[in-house]
């Protein structure tokens, strides 16, 4: 269970791109997109829990976790094209059975987009 | 008392000589920790919790005032230290270690481990003889150092103004 500290390092790094932007009040970040490779070692479902509670008190709080799941790739010296692997217990082209170590995808933790959300503000006297 | 954060890290020598440092001993387990109890020698309770992936390391300061300041003082520990030049034998080396579910600091010396008989087994078995020593041990809890990274295509999507 090291989704955690892998949450983490992902809060810390929207964190850092926010610092660098001029965000305005009535804004905030909605939802975070994220690419995670099937080979990269993190489960889904435990991110996005692990997420919620990397999150809390952060530059992105409340913000959703986006999760595309990428099927790893690798290139096949048979077939001598990118093919998808068979499956993340049998590293083979999925064509031809030939196994392969020359992975091109599948191991990604990557932030793809980040998009932001406007919330109308409470402004004090409002009635 | 409790300690919910990490204030800040501390060298050897003291700056302040009327604010008396208190060393609280944790093993290297116990740096891995979130929350635990402990006996200060003047007897005060220690409570330490602390936020979800922070980790505790040799003279973190985890409670100061004017007139104390605690902080880690992690237990040196028995370890053991081999290498190789082939790099495939040493990621087998760390490989099995880690089946055997032990803690390894991988660094310029080669793979560390704690000391104990399968592990030294291990070493042994590739035809590499560990060194003893024993220090301060506080290995990554990152695996592979994973962590997320920016795409190539990265960007950042904002509504139209109101």
């Amino acid at each position: 269970m090291h989704e955690l500290s892998v949450a983490q390092s992902l809060v810390e790094l929207v964190s850092e791109q926010l610092a660098q932007l001029s965000v305005e009040p009535d804004e905030r970040v909605g939802t975070i997109f994220v690419s995670v490779g099937k080979l990269s070692g993190i489960v889904p479902a435990a991110l996005s829990s692990a997420f919620a509670v990397a999150a809390k008190e952060s530059a992105v709080s409340g913000a959703v976790l986006e999760i595309e799941e990428i099927h790893p790739r690798l290139w096949c010296t048979q077939c001598l094209a990118e093919r998808d692997v068979r499956s993340v217990q049998s590293i083979c082209c999925d064509e031809c059975g030939q196994p392969g170590n020359d992975l091109r995808a599948g191991r990604e933790l990557l932030v793809t987009s980040i998009e932001f959300v406007r919330e109308p503000q409470n402004a004090a006297g409002d009635s | 008392m409790l300690c919910d954060r990490v204030l800040r890290h501390i060298d050897e020598s003291p700056t302040d000589p009327a604010q008396q440092r208190i060393g609280v001993s944790l093993t290297w387990l116990e740096c891995r920790s979130r929350a635990m109890k402990k006996t200060l020698p003047d007897g005060t309770i220690l409570r330490i919790i602390l936020p979800p992936a922070v980790r505790l390391a040799h003279r973190d300061v985890i409670y100061e005032d004017a007139s104390r300041l605690i902080y880690v003082d992690l237990q040196p520990v028995a370890l053991l230290t081999a290498t190789t030049p082939d790099p495939a034998k040493l990621a087998t080396v760390a490989y099995e270690l880690g089946n055997l579910h032990l803690p390894i600091e991988l660094s310029p010396a080669g793979v560390t481990t704690l000391a104990d008989g399968p592990a030294i087994a291990v070493f042994r078995q590739h035809g590499l003889e560990p060194q003893e020593q024993t220090r301060r041990f506080n290995p990554l809890l990152l695996p592979n150092g994973v962590s997320f990274a920016l795409a190539t295509d990265f960007t950042i999507r904002r509504p139209a103004a109101w």
